[in-house]
C-alpha cells in the first residue's frame, strides 16, 4: 500500500489534520443513527476496495498520467466533513461558556500544530504590483515587444524559463523559441544536442557559445527577440552576434535580432 | 479599473443567469421547495448547454469569434425561454431559495446571518488577490489570450505559443477556458484579470453556496447551523494547506478548472447524492444527471472523478434502499462523462485525431 499511503500522508501533511479527521470520523459514527453508521463504515470500506489501493494507483499511473491520482482524494469531502464534525461538537455543548473555550481551543490547536505558516506556497496577504497580478518588470517587457510589431503578428523570442510563463500570460504574440519541454530536457532526460537546448543552456545557465555559432542558432531558429538575465552580462556576445539592445529592466535585458 | 468593474459586472451577470436557469430547471423537475441554491444548479445546466454548442465547434476547428457570437445568440434565446417559462408556470415566485427555519439558536442567528456573509466577502477578496502563477494557470491564461489574439481554439500551446499539429483533447474537450474568454472578447477585459478576479471570485462564491447547502441538508434546514458550517469550512480552508488538498486549490488555484472540480463539481455531486440518500426521488436523479452533463464543461478532471463518486454513492444508496435501481440510475448519470472518457482515450491512442 506504499503509493496510496504515501499520498495520503502527503495530503494530510503533518499529524494535526489526520488526527482531527479521525476524531471527527469517530464522533460522526457515534452520533449517527444505525443506518447512517452502516453507510459510513460501508462507504469507507468501498473507498478503500475500489479506489484507495495500490492496484488502482498503479493502473491510473500507467493509463493516464502519474500525477493524476491525487485528485481521487478530493472525492472524500475532507474539509466539509471536518467542519461538520466540529460544528456538531460545538452545538452538542449546550452551555455557551463551554462552547466559546471549545472554539478557541480548536482554532489555537490548529494554528500551533501547523508548521507551514511561513512557507512560500501559503496563501498570504500581498500588495499586488498591478491589476494583472503579474510583476511590473514583465509588463514593461511586454510593452516593449508590443510596440515592436503590428497586432496579429507572431514574434519568436528566446526567453528564460520563468519569463516564458509570465510573459505569455499578458502577451499572446510571443512564440517561445525554447518551449517548456526543451527546458525540462535540460535536466538530463535527453543527451541529444539540438539548437533549442544550446540556446536554453545559454539563457538559463550562462553557458555561452561563440558569436558565430550564436548567430547561426538564431538564424536557424528564426529568432526575433532575446530576453536575457542582466546578471549574466551577455550584452557583448549578443552584439557580436548582431543583436541590438532595446531595453534594460531591473533583472532583464531585451534584444532585437537584426 | 474599467476591467475590474466589468469583471465584477460579469460575475453578477453570470450569477443572475445561473439563478434564472437553475430556477427554471428546479420548477421543471417539480423541486421548487428543494433547499438548494438555484445558482449552483444553474451553473451546471449552463455548462451542459454550452458544451453542446462548444464541443462540435472545437472539433470542427471553428474560429473563436463564431463560438462567441453563436453562444451569445444561444444565451439570449436560453434566457428568454427560461423567463417566459417561469412567468407562465405561475404560482408563488420560486426564484429564491425556500425560507429556512432559524432553528432554536435565535440570538446566534442574528449574529451569524451578518457576520458569516461579511467573513465570506472578506475571504473572497483575500482569495482573488493571491498572486499565484504556476504552469497550469499560465496555460489557461495563454489559451484564453491566444483565442482572442489568433481567433482560434487550442491551435496553439497555451504555455509557449507554438502551433500544435493536432487538437489536444485533454484540454480542448472542456469549454471552461473558452466560456470565460467570451466576456473578455466582447468587453475587452484582459484574460489575466478575468482569471484572477472573475473565475476565482465566481468559483469561490459557488463553492461557499454549496457548503451552505450542505449545512442545510445535514442540519435539517437550520440556517444558523448552516452558517456555522460555512464559517468553519472557511477557517479550515485557510489552515489546511497541504499537498494537493482541495483547500490549496480553493485558496490559490481557483482560476483553474481543477480548482472548480475539487471545490464545486465534486461537492455538488456529493450534495445531491446526500439529498437522494436522505429523500428518495427520481427527480433528484434527473437533477444529478444534468449536473453530470455539465461537469466536464466545468473541468476535464470530472470526466473520471464524477463517475467514481457516482459509482460509490449509488452503491451505498442501493444498500440503504435494498434495491438495485439506484445503481442503474448511477450508471445513467455517469454516461455523459464516460462518453468523454471514450473520446479522450480514442484520441490518446491516436484512433481519433483532429489535425490542425
Amino acid at each position: 500500500m506504499t503509493g496510496t499511503i504515501d499520498l495520503l500522508i502527503k495530503y494530510f501533511q503533518g499529524p494535526q489534520w489526520l488526527v482531527l479527521f479521525i476524531v471527527v470520523y469517530i464522533y460522526t459514527l457515534i452520533r449517527a443513527e444505525k443506518e447512517g453508521r452502516i453507510t459510513i463504515i460501508a462507504g469507507t470500506a468501498l473507498f478503500f476496495v475500489c479506489i484507495y489501493n495500490d492496484l488502482i494507483y498503479s493502473l491510473m499511473s500507467k493509463v493516464v498520467e502519474s500525477g493524476v491520482y491525487y485528485r481521487f482524494i478530493w472525492i472524500i469531502p475532507v474539509t466539509v466533513w471536518i467542519a461538520y464534525g466540529l460544528v456538531r461538537m460545538f452545538l452538542d455543548l449546550k452551555k455557551w461558556w463551554i462552547r466559546l473555550p471549545f472554539a478557541v481551543a480548536v482554532l489555537a490547536c490548529l494554528f500551533v500544530m501547523d508548521h507551514t505558516w511561513l512557507e512560500p506556497d501559503r496563501a498570504t496577504f500581498q500588495r499586488p504590483e498591478n491589476i494583472n497580478l503579474i510583476p511590473g518588470e514583465v509588463m514593461a517587457i511586454s510593452d516593449v515587444l508590443t510596440d515592436e510589431h503590428p497586432y496579429g503578428e507572431k514574434i519568436r523570442c528566446v526567453l528564460p524559463l520563468g519569463m516564458t510563463m509570465q510573459l505569455r500570460c499578458v502577451d499572446p504574440s510571443v512564440e517561445c523559441v525554447i518551449p517548456r519541454r526543451d527546458y525540462l530536457k535540460m535536466t538530463g532526460q535527453s543527451k541529444k544536442p539540438y539548437k533549442q537546448k544550446e540556446l536554453a543552456f545559454m539563457i538559463e545557465k550562462n553557458e555561452r557559445p561563440d558569436a558565430d555559432r550564436l548567430k547561426e542558432l538564431l538564424e536557424e531558429t528564426e529568432t526575433d527577440y532575446i530576453v536575457a538575465y542582466s546578471d549574466y552580462f551577455q550584452g557583448e556576445l549578443f552584439s557580436q552576434a548582431g543583436c541590438e539592445l532595446l531595453k534594460k529592466t531591473g533583472a532583464y535585458e531585451v534584444y532585437r535580432v537584426k | 479599473m474599467y476591467e475590474l468593474i466589468m469583471t465584477m459586472g460579469v460575475i453578477l451577470l453570470y450569477m443572475l443567469v445561473f439563478k434564472l436557469i437553475g430556477t427554471s430547471v428546479l420548477v421543471l423537475l417539480g423541486q421548487k421547495k428543494l433547499c438548494i441554491h438555484r445558482e449552483t444548479v444553474g451553473f451546471f445546466v449552463y455548462f451542459a448547454i454550452f458544451q453542446a454548442v462548444y464541443v462540435p465547434m472545437v472539433l470542427l476547428r471553428a474560429r473563436f469569434h463564431l463560438l462567441a457570437y453563436g453562444w451569445l445568440l444561444a444565451l439570449v434565446i436560453l434566457v428568454l425561454v427560461c423567463a417566459v417559462y417561469l412567468v407562465t408556470s405561475g404560482g408563488r415566485s420560486p426564484f429564491f431559495m425556500p425560507k429556512a427555519e432559524a432553528g432554536t439558536d435565535g440570538r446566534l442567528f442574528v449574529f451569524v446571518r451578518w457576520a458569516v456573509p461579511a467573513c465570506c466577502a472578506l475571504f473572497i477578496v483575500f482569495l482573488v488577490l493571491q498572486q499565484y502563477l504556476g504552469w497550469d494557470t499560465a496555460f489557461y491564461m495563454g489559451n484564453m489570450n491566444e483565442a482572442i489574439y489568433t481567433d482560434t481554439m487550442y491551435f496553439y500551446n497555451g504555455n509557449d505559443g507554438t502551433l500544435m499539429n493536432r487538437l489536444d483533447l485533454r484540454y480542448a474537450l472542456s469549454g471552461f477556458s473558452m466560456q470565460f474568454t467570451i466576456p473578455c472578447y466582447f468587453l475587452s477585459i484582459s484574460p489575466t484579470v478575468m482569471c484572477y478576479y472573475g473565475i476565482r471570485g465566481l468559483g469561490a462564491i459557488l463553492a461557499i453556496l454549496i457548503v451552505y447547502d450542505f449545512g442545510m441538508a445535514l442540519f435539517e434546514k437550520n440556517a444558523t447551523h448552516a452558517y456555522l458550517l460555512t464559517a468553519a469550512f472557511l477557517a479550515i480552508n485557510l489552515l489546511f494547506f497541504s499537498y494537493s488538498s482541495t483547500s490549496l486549490f480553493f485558496m490559490r488555484r481557483m482560476n483553474e478548472a481543477k480548482g472548480y472540480c475539487a471545490n464545486v463539481v465534486l461537492p455538488m455531486v456529493a450534495l445531491i447524492l446526500l439529498l437522494i440518500y436522505k429523500k428518495r426521488g427520481r427527480h433528484l436523479w434527473a437533477l444529478l444527471f444534468l449536473i453530470c452533463l455539465g461537469s466536464v464543461g466545468a473541468s476535464m478532471s470530472s470526466m473520471m472523478l464524477v463517475p467514481a463518486l457516482l459509482g460509490l454513492g449509488s452503491v451505498l444508496i442501493a444498500v440503504k434502499e435494498h434495491r438495485l435501481r439506484p445503481v442503474f440510475y448511477g450508471i445513467v448519470c455517469a454516461l455523459p462523462n464516460l462518453c468523454y472518457v471514450a473520446l479522450y482515450i480514442l484520441n490518446l491512442k491516436k484512433v481519433l485525431v483532429f489535425k490542425i
